[in-house]
């Protein structure tokens, strides 16, 4: 029997493989940064992505500048004044089978015990979604997000969690969710959610490698993170290697040398680990899913993997794209 | 000029060198403050923190004729079609088709124009702003390891025409070439095990080139695409005595 696992890698936001390939309009509000200008730049990397034959990408969480910025109003029509060329990009990614997502930074925080700052990662939310819809990509381009802080106690954390997502409007709902984390809220914490409020979990390798108090193996993790996403969208993990060489920082003129940690991302994937978990996979037949590679490398890493899955694991290549 | 971008960040701000052929297109760039680029004939990158112009030798009477004198910020991209860019002209054949305006603040004028010693016919060019307010030639704006560049100059120095961004079919090309029957697209992507579930559109044929070849071997890949050409019933645009020799 033939055995179609696919796996997608994909990259998140900046482009390293193309010099100045912008991922947004990093502008200082004083500048007036717009999306348009970030969809220009996205439009540019979508050629990019075509070359390079990558299908899944990571868009920047600032595309559109101080969208929800409560201070700064004139920015706060972008998504209505790019509405066409919102259209357009989606057009553009469809039409190249790119995958989208969203990552928005750690100030999204349902599980915050302050409720003026849950309500702001609502509306964080609530805008990441009406920027998906407005590109008219479907129920596949997800807003990635983490628990949050533990506030000392990860129940009540879970708990607030769990409450403040099913308060989200279904649309955005529908778009959120929710990775492991490295230090709190392991895999059976994120289950845990996933089973009061519906939202997929996003299996975070590193994370899962770092936080798994169950000691759960890391393909059961694998086959149940994929289980919880509903059969009409394809699940999506992310994968990394923890950086193992000495890092030299300079600080007010002084060198100093800092010893790795297992938790941050190194430049590039160690292939034989990222080989075997692919590999595994391929074999337990488990379904489709696409891999998010967090290497400090970004699209350059993922080149780089491709080529050494080529070389060293030629079975599992024609599985990989 | 370029003491007043000492700021290292603000000398790696992303620029893009559009030709203008008409006085029209600048006055309109310096007094309504946009400039606008088809869709479909746009460069690879059209994203730039700025907009310069090279003026062609249309402007033949004025100083700036064949340099690079002005440049402004981006402000704003918009999609619109041609109608409802210049309403004036609603009948035009190319009405419907559809353009990018680029909205630009005041135009500022370099205070060491870059000429154009050597090259006459440009196209887009992108760069940084630091290679803008210190070149001294218009090719010094290029940027390097930009293996499109390399095999788009080299084709347009065989005579042929490129054809930048087009689709074949539902497939992206970065440059194609009219044949007798049809068009030949290049593909400037690595080799991959997984193949496309769809081919190419009709009366295309594609072929692939690494990037990474052009680097090292630019005379075998022009060679492969003069015999792709003679396979397709040749050139639709190539002049006699100018063929790539393969």
């Amino acid at each position: 029997m033939m055995n179609d696992t696919r796996v997608r890698l994909g990259f998140p936001v900046k482009v390293l493989g193309a010099p100045g390939l912008r991922s947004h309009d990093s502008r200082r509000w004083q500048n007036q940064p717009h999306l348009s200008v970030s969809l220009a730049y996205l439009r540019d990397i979508f050629l990019y992505l075509a070359r390079r034959e990558i299908r899944f990408y990571r868009m920047a969480g600032q595309l559109a500048p101080y969208l929800t910025h409560p201070d700064l109003p004139a920015f706060h029509n972008q998504l209505d004044e790019c509405s066409t060329e919102l259209a357009a990009i989606g057009d553009q990614a469809r039409q190249q089978s790119v995958r989208l997502t969203l990552h928005p930074g750690f100030y999204v925080q349902l599980s915050h015990p302050d409720a003026a700052l849950v309500g702001r990662s609502s509306v964080e939310l609530a805008a990441a979604t009406s920027l998906l819809d407005g590109m008219g990509l479907d129920a596949s381009s997800v807003v990635v997000v983490h628990v949050g802080g533990g506030h000392a106690d990860v129940p009540a954390a879970l708990d607030r969690f769990a409450r403040a997502a099913n308060l989200l409007p279904d649309e955005v709902r529908r778009r959120v969710v929710l990775e492991n984390g490295d230090r709190a809220f392991g895999l059976r914490d994120v289950l845990w959610v996933h089973r009061r409020t519906g939202i997929p979990v996003v299996l975070d390798t590193l994370h899962h490698r770092c936080h798994n108090p169950d000691a759960i193996p890391q393909l059961d993790a694998l086959k149940i993170a994929l289980a919880t996403w509903p059969e009409s969208v394809v699940p999506k993990i992310h994968v990394s290697s923890p950086r193992t060489a000495v890092r030299t920082l300079y600080r007010d003129g002084e060198a100093r040398v800092q010893m790795p940690l297992a938790h941050q991302h190194s430049d590039f994937l160690h292939p034989f680990e990222v080989i075997d978990l692919l590999q595994a996979a391929v074999t337990a037949r488990l379904r489709s899913f696409d891999v998010m590679l967090e290497a400090k490398g970004k699209d350059v890493a993922l080149l780089r993997l491709r080529e050494q899955i080529r070389r060293y694991a030629p079975n599992l290549a024609r599985h990989v794209q | 000029m370029a003491e007043e971008y000492t700021d290292p960040y603000s000398l790696k701000r992303t620029v893009l060198v559009a030709v203008v052929n008409n006085r029209a297109d600048l006055r309109r760039a310096a007094s309504e403050g946009w400039y606008r680029i088809p869709q479909r004939r746009a460069p690879r990158r059209v994203g730039a923190d700025y907009l310069a112009f090279y003026q062609t030798g249309a402007f033949e009477s004025e100083t700036e004729a064949r340099t690079v004198s002005f440049y402004a910020a981006i402000r704003r991209y918009q999609l619109l079609s041609r109608a409802e860019l210049l309403p004036d002209e609603a009948d035009h054949a190319r009405a419907e088709e559809y353009y990018f305006r680029i909205e630009i603040g005041p135009l500022m004028r370099l205070a060491r124009p870059v000429p154009a010693t050597t090259f006459r016919r440009l196209t887009f060019i992108h760069t940084t702003l630091e290679r803008l307010l210190n070149a001294k030639d218009v090719k010094e704006l290029k940027l390097e390891a930009e293996p499109f560049q390399a095999l788009w100059s080299a084709l347009r120095a065989s005579r042929l025409r490129p054809l930048p961004n087009r689709l074949a079919g539902d497939w992206p090309v970065d440059i194609a070439l009219r044949v007798r029957n049809g068009h030949l697209g290049i593909r400037l992507d690595e080799s991959s095990d997984m193949r496309e579930a769809y081919g190419p559109g009709d009366n295309w044929r594609v072929l692939r080139i690494p990037e990474s070849r052009i680097e090292v071997d630019l005379a075998g890949c022009l060679g492969e695409i003069g015999a792709a050409l003679v396979d397709l019933g040749g050139s639709l645009d190539a002049k006699p005595g100018r063929e790539i020799v393969f």
